[in-house]
């Protein structure tokens, strides 16, 4: 009888979790030791509070069920530490499902698709949610019409978050009036702001970044900074690990990089952390999402922030225990 | 190939059914001219692109579609502009 109350307290307990699996333990992915971005890996080089405050949120989810679309170049979705989190691919460019073209070239979605998702599995990295389905979504974004339909895509097929780790400088409004859909159907899109040293309060700069209804992310350090060549402006919301001389520990074409940096890498981090929150609670708005980030940002640098802002340090540094958790 | 995406009149996408009825060949064509116009192709609720024919004058396709009160503007497909961070 005794063991009869031990597993039904045990079966009760379980409903009432996310289902997010107690055996989760990334140390056992063997670059896990390297992401700096995630944890104090105890690097003489990396600030021993350069990372995003992770392990709370882990313990409440990893993000299962949360379907995220990564519009970027080239993926190989056969990686093994993407396979698996992977359910649905499309071509922007020419309308097939091959997103694999990736002879010759970096594949800055795989990178990308890693810091993002890559699977807690006991080999390679991890990803800031580790249990959430992809959609990939390659092309050149060439054109207008590439980026429509990709945002599309991802809008038909359910993705809740949209990344973004690209950006012109100059969108158009066709591109804007479709974000604008995206925003208005509660998906949350997050663009990363670039790596030029830019101020895009600079009136030569229209930037995706920039727009109301994103999240917009600038790059910190190592050293608990911002990164010396992210770039900037009044409308930037908040900055995530990209590195300055030290990257981010991702998956590449069919192996792995110790050493993606910039905006693009600071992107997946913020959309991961979006992940996490809609998995505990799906009805969230893409405003509230992105108050409850800036809200619980940690004021990096040692400078000032004015009504909690700073123009380089936008809402300071994702703090993704305290977003998750509020 | 050349393109031009345009936005249709957004006050008729206001009624969920003028929304389908925007989405048809038919309706299309009764705003572009099928003499320039070699394929229509539906990207989103308010924007079509269009696959103009060989030998058309992108600037006149534009002005003459910008001419009907159902567009709001009409714009070419701009090529090769964004970047990986």
């Amino acid at each position: 009888m005794r063991l009869y109350y031990t597993l039904l307290i045990m079966i009760l307990a379980g409903c009432g979790s996310d289902k997010s699996s107690d055996s989760f333990d990334p140390a056992t992915n063997p670059y896990y030791s390297k992401a700096w971005h995630l944890h104090n890996t105890k690097d003489a080089n990396v600030d021993s509070k350069a990372h995003v405050n992770i392990s709370k949120a882990w313990q409440k989810s990893r993000g299962k069920g949360v379907r995220v679309a990564v519009l970027d170049d080239y993926f190989n979705p056969s990686h093994p530490d993407i396979k698996d989190r992977v359910v649905l691919t499309y071509n922007a460019s020419d309308n097939s499902s091959n997103i694999n073209t990736l002879a010759g070239k970096v594949a800055h979605g795989q990178r990308v698709a890693g810091v993002l998702a890559a699977s807690t599995n006991s080999i390679g990295s991890t990803g800031v949610a580790p249990e959430i389905e992809l959609i990939l979504i390659g092309s050149a974004y060439e054109d207008d019409a590439s980026q429509i339909r990709a945002f599309e895509y991802a809008k038909e097929h359910g993705a809740q978050v949209v990344n973004c780790s690209w950006g012109s400088y100059a969108v158009s409004q066709a591109v804007v009036d479709t974000i604008k859909d995206l925003y208005d159907a509660n998906i949350t899109i997050v663009f990363a702001s670039g790596n030029g040293g830019f101020n895009l309060d600079q009136t030569s700069y229209n930037d995706e970044s920039e727009l109301e209804w994103v999240i917009g992310v600038s790059s910190s350090s190592e050293f608990n900074t911002r990164t010396t060549d992210a770039d900037y402006g009044s409308n930037i919301d908040i900055l995530a690990p990209g590195g300055e001389k030290l990257g981010i520990v991702t998956t590449d074409n069919t192996n792995y990089t110790t050493n993606f940096r910039g905006t693009s890498a600071a992107t997946p981090i913020v959309s991961g952390a979006v992940a996490i929150m809609l998995s505990l609670d799906p009805n969230l708005t893409p405003e509230q999402i992105r108050e409850r980030i800036i809200n619980n940002a940690d004021k990096i640098g040692n400078i000032e922030y004015i009504d909690g802002f700073n123009l380089k340090y936008a809402y300071g540094k994702i703090n993704i225990s305290k977003s998750v958790l509020e | 190939m050349r393109f031009l995406s345009i936005f249709l009149l957004s006050q008729l996408l206001l009624n969920a059914s003028d929304q389908i009825l925007l989405k048809t060949q038919a309706n299309i064509n009764q705003i572009v001219d099928n003499t320039q116009v070699s394929k229509i192709e539906y990207l989103s609720k308010t924007i079509y692109l269009l696959h103009l024919v060989d030998n058309q004058n992108i600037t006149e396709v534009i002005d003459s579609l910008q001419q009907n009160p159902q567009v709001i503007y009409a714009h070419p497909n701009i090529e090769n502009k964004t970047n990986p961070r």
